[in-house]
């Protein structure tokens, strides 16, 4: 059989240089819109919690050190965040593909690997901040008003920890070996 | 604007060429076309990078190659295009069936064998085909060949 012939003979839709161009120009725009929008996200939040600090003037340390905390957790976040980025700027797009197959692999586990550390630290962060913050305002009520929020705060971090946490990490997790596995499955072709 | 020229003339140079590896790889005209304008959107990214130190051809193929690749990250289906594709008319009814089939057979092998027929078919030199995937010559000629058997094979169970 003439394969080459059937081959080409494939009805093929005509180059369109100007729905070339547009879209190059969306991908641009879309890029960077995802990249200010989780940024712009991160910092407002922080900024938030920054002016309860202001606007509350706390006297103790503990809450400082728990907006310290909180905020530390949203920086974690976003340098983590940021981070991944480079990591695809790595793949060398016009290398072989046995090298490049390697290359997207060795992301994709540095990838899993930064977002396990990364919610792990977030989650304690978050959590140990909100302890801390609370600490001077609890200390203003009645001891048992303070057992009873301070008892609703640790189910609520209890819950995020225990249940959230892991259930995010899965999810990802998941997905992300998902790839590796295939990826790996197709490195072997090249053995 | 030398830049632009020199990227235009690659883009209607190969356009077929890479749109029909695309199709080898996925069977599927629009996701082809897709993939097809994604790599072109690369060798647009990387073409301030490209110093003629390989065939221009060889450098387009890897990126197609590399991107065709890259769908194993895809683990939700892509929306498809609503764009129409305006394609043009098969030659023969017969020759029709033929197309379909060999490119059904080509996107039921492994990732990439699909390459690798896709870019033998195309004509490119089997010691190109090793340099655009990192294989020996070797190792291309007997996959080359192991890949055509199975495709006669294939054929020849729907009567050809």
């Amino acid at each position: 059989m003439d394969f080459n012939t059937i081959w080409k003979a494939r009805a093929v839709p005509g180059p369109d240089t100007q729905a070339l161009y547009d879209r190059i120009k969306h991908f641009r725009t879309r890029r960077l819109r995802r990249l200010i929008f989780t940024n712009l996200c991160l910092v407002l939040t922080s900024v938030f919690i920054g002016s309860i600090g202001f606007w509350t003037k706390p006297g103790r340390f503990t809450t400082w050190a728990g907006i310290a905390l909180a905020i530390l957790a949203m920086v974690i976040f976003l340098v983590v965040y940021n981070r991944m980025i480079p990591l695809y700027r790595s793949l060398d797009d016009h290398s072989d593909s046995r090298r490049f197959m390697d290359t997207l692999l060795t992301v994709k586990k540095r990838e899993a690997f930064l977002h396990r550390q990364m919610m792990n630290l977030y989650f304690f962060l978050l959590s140990l901040g909100i302890a801390l913050y609370m600490y001077e305002y609890v200390t203003r009520m009645e001891m048992k008003w303070g057992l009873v929020t301070y008892g609703l705060t640790f189910l609520w971090v209890g819950f995020n920890w225990w249940v959230l946490r892991p259930k995010q990490i899965r999810k990802e997790q998941e997905k992300i070996n998902t790839i590796i596995d295939r990826l790996r499955e197709v490195q072997r072709q090249f053995d | 604007m030398a830049e632009i020229e020199d990227f235009e003339r690659a883009y209607s140079a190969y356009w077929e060429k890479v749109y029909r590896l695309c199709m080898g790889y996925v069977n599927d005209d629009a996701l082809a076309r897709d993939l097809a304008q994604e790599t072109f959107i690369l060798v647009w990214e990387n073409l301030p990078g490209f110093r003629g130190e390989a065939d221009m051809g060889t450098w387009i193929f890897r990126i197609a190659s590399n991107h065709c690749l890259r769908q194993l990250e895809n683990t939700r289906k892509r929306p498809k295009t609503d764009l129409p594709l305006h394609l043009p008319e098969e030659v023969t009814p017969d020759r029709a069936a033929e197309v379909e089939l060999l490119y059904r057979f080509i996107a039921e092998l492994p990732e990439t064998d699909r390459i690798i027929i896709s870019l033998e078919l195309e004509e490119v030199k089997q010691g190109e085909i090793a340099q655009i995937l990192g294989l020996s010559e070797g190792n291309v000629r007997v996959r080359i060949h192991r890949i055509k058997e199975r495709l006669t094979q294939r054929f020849k169970e729907y009567g050809f």
